[in-house]
């Protein structure tokens, strides 16, 4: 059981406006073996050579790899997304804030009598670990935000979002 | 410019949620990959809820593009056919404008020849494509062999 991409090239659009407001999409694709910040690059590059070519004007450029869960576990009868595991995280300088919303947490990582969950629970800290896998060497985090490592999660909380209440 | 990758989790009453994180651009595909594969495994070990699918996603800007043309149309495409072995693979190009060979009215898929591909920012656009891009098998561009058109999708 795990997340598959297999080794399609990556799909690439470019989004055209025309003077009636009117949007179209020009895809492409790019080969997987490359930095992702390399993807970038080659799209911004067809986008200058096709915007000299065509008489709309280009709006923006997505790129997306999509993975599937070809055996996905069957949600358990409790199961509501509605419920979240919040992960509130921040860089080195704790100026830039993050959170990360897990939906429907299992009800054995709760405590009595408090929405805070353990960050020791074996569960969430194996999470936590993947989340900030360069917490303990600086500068290897594996999540970003505004281009910094996210180094810690600094707390664990649950929230229910219900439906209309 | 930060990438994103999505999670998207079913609960047992079919209702559907996402979490989603930030991914560094200096990531090659393989790590994010590896990388969001390990994160799924760990967020299901952790929810009662199934992960099904996942997403890395990035949306790009383009800065200093120009206004669109008042004649332009998105419907009116350019295509080009590259040759590419057993299978001819094309790309498509919204509103081309005033190219040389878009005089004669309204052609549909005229056939060019890669020999009217005449102006730089055309040459410049094929080549572009055949060295940047690959076919959605993952095979490379050729070029020197390709042929082009005008189609009107809206007549």
């Amino acid at each position: 059981m795990a997340l598959t991409q297999g080794s399609d090239p990556i799909a690439c659009s470019l989004t055209f406006r025309d003077n009636n407001a009117e949007i179209a999409q020009f895809g492409f694709y790019t080969p997987n073996a490359l930095a992702l910040v390399d993807i970038v690059q080659r799209v911004q590059d067809v986008a200058t050579a096709a915007q000299a070519v065509s008489n709309a004007s280009i709006i923006g450029g997505s790129i997306s790899i999509p993975l599937v869960e070809e055996t996905p576990a069957a949600p358990v009868a409790e199961s509501e997304v509605e419920r979240k595991l919040l992960l509130f995280g921040e860089t080195e300088s704790r100026r830039q804030k993050v959170n990360y919303f897990l939906p429907s947490p299992l009800f054995t990582i709760e405590s009595a009598g408090t929405n805070d969950v353990s960050t020791a629970n074996p569960l969430v800290a194996a999470l936590i670990d993947v989340l900030t896998q360069g917490r303990l060497l600086p500068g290897n985090g594996a999540v970003s935000v505004s281009g910094l490592d996210v180094l810690r999660i600094v707390r664990a909380t649950i929230r229910h979002y219900g439906r209309g209440n | 410019m930060d990438w994103r990758a999505t999670f998207r989790f079913v609960d047992n009453n079919g209702a559907r949620a996402h979490m989603s994180v930030n991914l560094p651009e200096t990531m090659t595909v393989a790590a994010a990959i590896s990388y969001v594969q390990a994160l799924g495994a760990a967020a299901q070990a952790v929810s009662s809820a199934s992960l099904v699918s996942a997403k890395i996603s990035s949306t790009i800007d383009i800065p200093d593009a120009p206004p669109p043309h008042i004649l332009s149309d998105v419907y009116t495409r350019l295509i080009v056919i590259f040759r590419n072995g057993y299978e001819p693979y094309s790309v498509n190009l919204p509103s081309p404008g005033n190219l040389p060979f878009d005089t004669v009215g309204s052609l549909r898929a005229t056939r060019l020849g890669v020999d009217k591909f005449l102006l730089p920012p055309m040459q410049a656009f094929v080549q572009r494509m055949s060295e940047d891009t690959v076919t959605a098998w993952g095979d490379a561009f050729n070029a020197d062999n390709c042929v082009g058109g005008i189609t009107r999708g809206r007549e």
